[in-house]
C-alpha cells in the first residue's frame, strides 16, 4: 500500500509539474490532471474503511488496478449510501467502479464494459432449495426488499404470493420462522449478512440465478474522457484474468457449491504446514485440520500453494482452505474463519543490550519497526500509529533488516521468529522482549460459500481443543512445553528471592527476639543478683548491727558492773579507811586501792583494745606461724620454766595473713590460758594445723588447734567462756585475771570470717579449733597437705 | 534473832564481802552465823550438802546472792535453788550492782524475795545491809530451815 502511494505521490508529482509546464507555455486547455473522485460507501466487499483510515474492496482494488493501467489517479472518499447517486449525478463523484447497473445514474454518467456480474438469487432455509430448483416456482410465499432486485420479476407473482420486507434482516428472521418460504435478493449482499449472523449454514442460496446484471465503471460524463483507457484496462485485466482473481479474492462471483472433497492449501510454513519432498502433507496444523475434518465427517485434501495464492486466500476456482491462519479484520473480508483453536503470540525483538525500556508498542513509539508483509503483527504496527514501520517479506528477512541495524526492533510470531534465530545461529545476538505484546487468535480459514463447512467444523472444536489429540499435536510439533518460560522463571526467582528474603528477616527477627529475651532474663539475672546482694549486705548489716548491740550491750553491761566492782572496792576501802586507826591497817587498805585502781585500769585498757578490734582497721601481711609461736614462747620462758611446761608444735604450720598483733593475741591467749588453767605436772600446750576436722558434730577445714592437758572447761560453761570479763574461777583459784583473753581470740578470729570452737572435759584438758586467713599461696599448699595429726 | 538463824553470803568480791559483814554484825553477835562462799557452784554444793544432812553443814534461814559470779552466776544458782522443793522456801535476797531492767524481772520470775542494789558509797551500803537485816530478823518469820 505504501509503494503504492508513493507511486500515486510520484505521479501527482509529475502531473503538477507537467500542469505547471503547461501553464507556464500558455498551451492551449489539457486533460485536467485533477484526480478522478471515487465515493466509498462502506459496504464490504466492495469498499470498507478500515481504522487507519485506508480503503479496501473490490472497488477499491478495481480502482488501483484501473490506475495501474490507465496512469489515472482515483481518489476514496467516505460517502453515505443515500448521497452517492447525488454526489456522483452532480458530478462531485467522478467514478464508481463496480456498481451494479442503476438507471438513477444513467442521464449523467456513462460507463464501461462490464466488470463483474451482479446475481439475483432465491434464498431457502437448507433442505428446501428443491422449492425453487425450477427456476420457476408457484405457490411459495416469496419476500423481497422493497426497492430491491426482487421487484423486477413480476413473472413470479402469478403464481406465488409476494410480498416486500423493510429490511434484509426482517427477511432472514421470516425465513427461519416459516413466514416466508424463499426470498428473492442480490446474492452479494444476502450472503455476506448471513455470514456475518453466522446464519449462511442454515439459509442458502439454491437455484440457478434469476437474473443476472452487469456490474459497470460508472463515470461522470464531465470525465467522460477517460472511458476509453478505462475501458482497455478492464479489457487488458478480463484476458489476463486479473479480474477474475481479483472477484474470486473479494467474493464477488458466487461462490461455487461446496465440493464433495475440500482443497486445503499448504504453503509451507512449518511447524505449520509442512510439504515434504513426496508430496505428502504433515505439520501442526495440516494434522489438527485432519483431526478436525475427521470428526467433522469433512473429505479434505492437501495442495500445495505458493506464497502469492496464500497471500490472495482461499477462494472459488483456486482451493477451499487453509488449514491455520491468523485472524484479522481486513482477512475477514475476504474470507471466513471457523472459531479459533490455536493463538499466535507475537513478541518484540530487539538486538543484545538495546531492550532497555521496550516493554509494548507504545515504548517503540518514533523507532524502525520491521514486521512480516503478511502477518497479523503487521496490520497491528500499523494501526497502533506513531511506529515508523518497515515491511519485510517473510521470517528471514525481518530477522536479517533487525540484524543489519536497518530497523531497531522487529514484531513477529513468537514461536515462527525464535526458530528463525536460532536456525540463523543468532540466538546471542537478539534478544526477545518477555511478555509477548500480543496474540492473534488462529483458525482454519474458508473461501466464502463453505458456511456449512465452517458450522461442521465448528462443532467439533470444542471438543478437539479439550482432547489428547491436540496435545500430543502439540507435543508433536511443538516439542514438550517449556515449563520454564521467561515468565516463570521470573516469576520463580522472584519467590525464590521473596523467600530468602523472608527467611533472612525471620533469622533477623528470631535473633532479635533471642537477643531481646537475653537483653530481659540478664537484666531479671542482674535485678535478682543485685537484690540478693541487697538482701545479704541486708543481712549481714543486720547481722552486723545485731552483733554490735550485743556488744554494746554487754559494753554496758560490763561498764555497769565489772568496772564499777573495782570503783565501790576502792569506796569501801577508802571509807573503811577513815575508821582505822591502825598504821598497818591503813597500809592494807592503800595497797589494796592502789591494787583496785590498776585492775580498773586494766579493765579499761582491754575493754578499749577489745572495741578496737572490732573495726578492723589493721595492716596486714603475711606471717609465719612457728615464728611468731616461738615468739611466745620466748616471752614466756620464764613462767614456764617455773611451772614445768611446754609448747609444742605439731605439724607444718602454714603462713598467715593477718595483723601480727592480733595473730599474737589470739595464740597467746590460748597458750596462756592452756598453761594457766593447768594442774597438771608437765603443763603442755601443742599447735598444730588440719585440713580436716569434725568437732563437736561439725565439719572444719583448715583449721589451727591449740591443745593443753588442763582443768578443761564444763560443758555447762561452753557459752560463758567467750564472753568478756567472764571467768570461770575466783582469783583465789588459778589466779587473777580480767576474763578478757578469750573475748578477744573469737573476736579477732570472727572479724577474720573464721570460726572458733572448742572441745573439752573436766579435768580431760581441751582443744581450741579456729581459722585464721591463710596467706595466698597456701591456700593451694594447704589443699596438697595432708598431715593430719588427731587431737 | 536465834543462834539457828544462818545467813549465807554469796559473793567473790572480798571488798563486798566485807562491807558486808561489817554491816551485818555491827552492833550484834551474827558473827559466826554466816557462811560465806565466793562461786555459785560452792554455795550450790553447800545446799545441797546441807539438804541432804550432811551434818557438817546446816542450811542457812537467808542466803545473800551476788549475780556477778565467777563460773555458775547467781542467775543460774538463783534458778537450782527455787527449783529444789527443799531449798526453795530460803529466802534468796539478791544483792548486785545490776540495775538492768531484765536482771530485776528475771531475777523475781525465778523466785527472788527481795533485790537489792549495792550502794556505791559505803554509808548507803551499811545502811541497805542493816535494813536488810532488822526486816529478815526481826520483822519477818522466818521458816525453820531445820
Amino acid at each position: 500500500m505504501k509503494a503504492r502511494r508513493l507511486e500515486t505521490a510520484v505521479f501527482r508529482c509529475l502531473a503538477g509539474m507537467l500542469a505547471a509546464i503547461a501553464l507556464c507555455g500558455a498551451a492551449t486547455a489539457q486533460d485536467d490532471p485533477a484526480p478522478l473522485r471515487a465515493g466509498c460507501v462502506d459496504v464490504a466487499p466492495l469498499c470498507t474503511v478500515a481504522q487507519n483510515g485506508e480503503f479496501h474492496g473490490f472497488m477499491v482494488e478495481l480502482a488501483r488496478a484501473i490506475e495501474r493501467h490507465t496512469g489515472l489517479e482515483i481518489e476514496f472518499e467516505a460517502v453515505r449510501i443515500e448521497d452517492v447517486i447525488r454526489l456522483q449525478n452532480e458530478g462531485q463523484l467522478q467514478i464508481l467502479p463496480g456498481t451494479p447497473r442503476l438507471d438513477t445514474l444513467a442521464e449523467t454518467n456513462v460507463t464501461s464494459e462490464p466488470v463483474a456480474q451482479s446475481e439475483t438469487r432465491f434464498f431457502v432455509l437448507l433442505g428446501n432449495q428443491d422449492l425453487v430448483e425450477s427456476g420457476e416456482p408457484e405457490g411459495l410465499n416469496i419476500a423481497y426488499v422493497e426497492r430491491g432486485a426482487g421487484a423486477n420479476f413480476p413473472q413470479l407473482f402469478e403464481n406465488n404470493r409476494v410480498e416486500s420486507r423493510n429490511t434484509l434482516d426482517q427477511i432472514i428472521i421470516d425465513l427461519l420462522a416459516g413466514r416466508a418460504d424463499a426470498s428473492i435478493n442480490s446474492e452479494l449482499g444476502m450472503s455476506r449478512l448471513l455470514r456475518n449472523l453466522r446464519l449462511d449454514s442454515r439459509v442458502v442460496a439454491a437455484g440457478d440465478p434469476i437474473a443476472s446484471e452487469p456490474r459497470l465503471v460508472y463515470i461522470h460524463e464531465s470525465r467522460a474522457d477517460v472511458l476509453g483507457p478505462v475501458n482497455d484496462a478492464i479489457a487488458a485485466m478480463q484476458a489476463s484474468g486479473e479480474l477474475a482473481e481479483m472477484r474470486q479474492t473479494w467474493g464477488i462471483d458466487a461462490p461455487d457449491p461446496v465440493p464433495d472433497v475440500l482443497k486445503v492449501g499448504s504453503v509451507g510454513f512449518p511447524p505449520n504446514t509442512i510439504n515434504n519432498a513426496d508430496g505428502t502433507f504433515s505439520g501442526f496444523a495440516v494434522d489438527a485440520l485432519r483431526n478436525l475434518a475427521d470428526r467433522a465427517g469433512l473429505e479434505i485434501e492437501f495442495v500445495a500453494i505458493d506464497r502469492a495464492e496464500f497471500r490472495a486466500g482461499p477462494s472459488s476456482g483456486t482451493y477451499d482452505m487453509l488449514p491455520l491462519l491468523g485472524i484479522g479484520p481486513e482477512r475477514r473480508e475476504r474470507m471466513d474463519f471457523t472459531i479459533p483453536f490455536e493463538t499466535f503470540p507475537h513478541s518484540i525483538f530487539t538486538r543484545v543490550g538495546e531492550a532497555t525500556g521496550i516493554s509494548d508498542l507504545d515504548s517503540l513509539e518514533g523507532r524502525k519497526v520491521g514486521v512480516g508483509a503478511f502477518n497479523m503483527s503487521r496490520t497491528v504496527a500499523q494501526a497502533h500509529g506513531g511506529l515508523d514501520v518497515q515491511v519485510y517479506n517473510g521470517p528471514a528477512a525481518v530477522l536479517n533488516a533487525l540484524h543489519t541495524g536497518e530497523v531497531d526492533a522487529i514484531l513477529f510470531v513468537s514461536s515462527a521468529m525464535r526458530k528463525q534465530i536460532k536456525e540463523a545461529g543468532l540466538a546471542r545476538a537478539i534478544e526477545e522482549v518477555s511478555p509477548p505484546v500480543l496474540s492473534v487468535d488462529g483458525a482454519a480459514a474458508l473461501r466464502f460459500g463453505l458456511g456449512s463447512v465452517r458450522e461442521r467444523l465448528n462443532a467439533v472444536i470444542p471438543g478437539f481443543l479439550i482432547s489428547e489429540d491436540l496435545q500430543d499435536l502439540r507435543q508433536q510439533y511443538f516439542g514438550p512445553p517449556v515449563f520454564w518460560t521467561q515468565t516463570r522463571i521470573y516469576s520463580g526467582v522472584s519467590a525464590l528471592a521473596v523467600l530468602f528474603l523472608a527467611m533472612i528477616a525471620f533469622m533477623i527477627w528470631q535473633r532479635l527476639q533471642r537477643y531481646r529475651q537475653q537483653l530481659e532474663i540478664d537484666q531479671q539475672q542482674r535485678e535478682l543478683e543485685r537484690e540478693q546482694r541487697a538482701s545479704e549486705e541486708l543481712a549481714k548489716l543486720v547481722t552486723e548491727l545485731e552483733r554490735s548491740n550485743r556488744e554494746l550491750d554487754e559494753f554496758a553491761y560490763t561498764a555497769s558492773h565489772d568496772l564499777k566492782e573495782p570503783l565501790r572496792g576502792i569506796a569501801i576501802n577508802a571509807n573503811f579507811m577513815t575508821r582505822e586507826i591502825e598504821p598497818e591497817e591503813i597500809e592494807r587498805r592503800v595497797a589494796r586501792m592502789v591494787e583496785l585502781t590498776q585492775r580498773m585500769e586494766k579493765l579499761i585498757s582491754d575493754l578499749l583494745y577489745f572495741s578496737r578490734l572490732g573495726r578492723g582497721e589493721s595492716k596486714s601481711t603475711d606471717i609465719d606461724c612457728d615464728h611468731l609461736i616461738r615468739a611466745i614462747e620466748g616471752e614466756l620462758r620464764e613462767t614456764m620454766q617455773e611451772c614445768n611446761a611446754s609448747i609444742v608444735i605439731e605439724t607444718d604450720l602454714p603462713v598467715l595473713h593477718a595483723d601480727p598483733s592480733k595473730l599474737k593475741t589470739v595464740f597467746q591467749n590460748l597458750i596462756v590460758n592452756g598453761l594457766k588453767y593447768n594442774d597438771a605436772a608437765q603443763k603442755a600446750v601443742e599447735i598444730g594445723f588440719q585440713n580436716d576436722v569434725i568437732v563437736n558434730g561439725s565439719s572444719m577445714n583448715r583449721v589451727f588447734y591449740v591443745r593443753d592437758n588442763g582443768i578443761g572447761i564444763e560443758e555447762k560453761q561452753r557459752d560463758k567462756v567467750f564472753r568478756i570479763f567472764k571467768r570461770l574461777h575466783p582469783d583465789s583459784a588459778y589466779g587473777r585475771g580480767t576474763g578478757a583473753g578469750l573475748a578477744f581470740v573469737q573476736k579477732i578470729v570472727e572479724g577474720y570470717g573464721g570460726k572458733i570452737t572448742f572441745t573439752a572435759r573436766p579435768g580431760g584438758g581441751t582443744v581450741f579449733y579456729f581459722s585464721l586467713p591463710l596467706a595466698q599461696r597456701e591456700n593451694q599448699a594447704s589443699t596438697d597437705r595432708r598431715e593430719n595429726v588427731p587431737p | 534473832m536465834n543462834d539457828r538463824n544462818k545467813i549465807m553470803i554469796v559473793e567473790d568480791n572480798d571488798d563486798d564481802y566485807e562491807a558486808c559483814v561489817v554491816a551485818l554484825t555491827q552492833d550484834n553477835n551474827l558473827a559466826n552465823t554466816l557462811q560465806r562462799c565466793t562461786t555459785g557452784d560452792a554455795a550450790l554444793e553447800f545446799l545441797m550438802g546441807a539438804r541432804e544432812g550432811n551434818s557438817r553443814h546446816q542450811l542457812p534461814s537467808l542466803i545473800l546472792l551476788d549475780l556477778n559470779l565467777p563460773g555458775t552466776d547467781g542467775r543460774e544458782v538463783l534458778q537450782q535453788i527455787k527449783a529444789d522443793k527443799a531449798l526453795r522456801m530460803i529466802p534468796v535476797v539478791v544483792m548486785t550492782t545490776s540495775k538492768d531492767e531484765h536482771d530485776i524481772q528475771d531475777c523475781y520470775m525465778a523466785g527472788a524475795n527481795s533485790y537489792v542494789l549495792k550502794p556505791v558509797d559505803l554509808q548507803g551500803f551499811f545502811e541497805a545491809v542493816a535494813r536488810l537485816r532488822d526486816y529478815w530478823f526481826q520483822i519477818v518469820i522466818l521458816p525453820d530451815p531445820g
